[in-house]
């Protein structure tokens, strides 16, 4: 027997709290701003103040603020390295924070200079966020699939927001001419599925295995993935400049066939597990790609068939709320009671009787915000799709009964 | 006298508190080597990276600390050989569903 090389990367600094707590205060907000943008998905046109908004307090708000909580966690488990710097990390949360303020201020008021001003503050939080990343990751003695997968998103988080600072200085100065399209169909493509996926993807190669407690697994499949997603990825964004929508299709269509790959994935990670029972936090994870597929699939088909705006924008809002947002909930329901024990218990154990991580959450009230939460979203797709304006208001309503919970929830997990 | 058999005993007593399964049904304790007051444990965990590592390492300590007579505890964590599910007890695998 040999001695782990590996010292502790355990993190047990506030800072994940930080990102994690701002961000479920976003989910509540976003949740509630959706109601005013309903009047846009029944038009069918949802390029405007308030959807811009809504858009970008559910993906820099919530998904991001949390993406960027968990990684300062995650990344010193899957990758076994510490964090570069912590401080750097504070730094980085404030200055994302003030910019994302001005920046849905901005939106929702329609206000060019303060979207450009509050936009590169935004972007210089982000930039601190990757470099402390980057930095992390290069200190690992040798790269994995899952910090590969991890380093592409980065890179896709990269180009995002370089193209939406670009596109947020359109609004004011208006140089981009027919190009704005074609960045910004980019700036969701890389956005969605460049960085929020893959970043998905690259953690659950380790958490789907950790929390199912699954052994034996095959690791070729997800070694295979990353080249497969760039390829998708490249033609796609070439078609969308080039405007030849065959580029466009196939492109997507390697991106979902790729989709299929990481499903495959999990279902042998799932069928090799020795836990046979789940909990409800990480089965909602799963149902999460369930959701995140079926856009996935019929992307290139509304496309490359013109099924239609409004097929389009129900897909995306599946996509963004479904698979992204989703899996986020699930996780959060893992994520923030090991945090916590770590803190108030893990100086206990072996000394007096602690908890357990799943005596920390009210599992009973877990699942019916999560069983709420999936109704919400299959009511608000169906609802965008078929104009149904009772639906829309029906569904919201639910996720937002669901959005108050689980931030009622998560906080209660504090008081434990 | 401090016996391999109190060690293992106290070691019962510390869960894994994802799986809220001991470590010693889990199969993570490798090795348990008692010199006079002093107790080396050799204990390994599910998976490389587990972000348990710090609490169950210092919980082992903990524990065998408590034992009588034993002025100090050295727990190593080890990965050679890896963890496998055929290393748990069959209450372990009763528990997580799978015998």
């Amino acid at each position: 027997m040999f001695p782990a090389a590996a010292t502790s990367n355990t993190p047990i600094s506030k800072l994940p709290f930080y990102f994690l707590l701002t961000g479920v205060v976003a989910f509540l907000l976003l949740n509630v701003i959706l109601y005013l943008g309903i009047p846009s998905f029944i038009d069918g046109n949802v390029r405007g103040p308030v959807l811009w908004t809504a858009a970008h307090l559910t993906l820099l708000g919530w998904a991001m603020m949390v993406a960027m909580g968990a990684m300062y966690q995650l990344v010193s488990v899957a990758l076994q390295v510490p964090i570069y710097s912590e401080k750097l990390g504070y730094i980085q949360f404030f200055v994302y924070t003030i910019g994302i303020l001005g920046l849905l201020h901005g939106f929702f008021w329609f206000q060019p200079s303060v979207l450009v001003t509050f936009g590169i503050l935004t972007v210089i939080g982000i930039l601190l966020f990757i470099f402390n990343m980057c930095k992390t990751i290069s200190m690992m003695p040798e790269q994995t699939y899952i910090s590969q997968f991890i380093l592409s998103a980065l890179v896709y988080l990269f180009i995002t927001i370089l193209i939406g600072i670009t596109l947020a200085a359109n609004f004011k100065w208006s140089f981009l001419g027919e190009i704005y399209q074609n960045l910004f169909y980019t700036h969701i493509l890389t956005g969605v599925v460049g960085w929020f996926t893959l970043l998905i993807f690259g953690f659950s190669f380790k958490m789907v295995p950790m929390f199912s407690l699954s052994h034996g697994f095959g690791e070729t499949l997800p070694k295979r993935m990353l080249p497969i997603t760039h390829i998708g990825m490249i033609a796609t964004i070439l078609g969308l400049f080039t405007g030849f929508m065959i580029l466009i299709v196939v492109g997507l269509i390697i991106v979902a066939l790729n989709y299929i790959l990481f499903l495959l994935h999990v279902k042998d990670i799932l069928q090799k597990r020795m836990k046979k029972k789940l909990d409800v936090g990480f089965t909602t994870a799963i149902m999460a790609v369930l959701f995140g597929l079926v856009p996935m699939l019929l992307f290139p088909l509304t496309l490359g068939f013109n099924l239609g705006n409004r097929l389009l924008i129900s897909l995306v809002y599946l996509f963004i709320f479904g698979w992204i947002s989703y899996s986020i909930m699930g996780y959060m329901y893992k994520i923030v009671p090991f945090l916590w024990w770590t803190k108030k218990y893990s100086d206990l154990i072996g000394r007096a009787n602690v908890p357990l991580l799943k005596d920390l959450m009210n599992e009973r009230l877990a699942r019916i915000i999560f069983i709420t939460t999936a109704i919400g979203l299959i009511g608000f797709t169906i609802g965008i799709l078929a104009s149904l304006s009772s639906l829309l208001y029906l569904s919201q309503t639910l996720l937002l009964v669901a959005a108050i919970l689980f931030t009622y929830m998560v906080f209660e997990v504090f008081r434990k | 006298m401090i016996t391999e058999e109190m060690v293992m005993q106290k070691l019962y007593e510390v869960y894994d508190p994802e799986l809220g399964i001991n470590i010693v049904d889990l199969g993570l304790v490798y090795d348990v080597l008692i010199e006079d007051d002093i107790v080396n444990a050799t204990i390994t965990l599910t998976t490389p990276g587990c972000p348990m590592h710090d609490s169950i390492t210092a919980g082992a300590r903990n524990a065998i600390l408590q034992i009588e007579g034993v002025k100090r505890a050295n727990v190593e964590l080890t990965w050679t050989p890896a963890w496998n599910p055929e290393m748990m007890s069959e209450r372990a695998k009763n528990m997580l569903g799978r015998a």
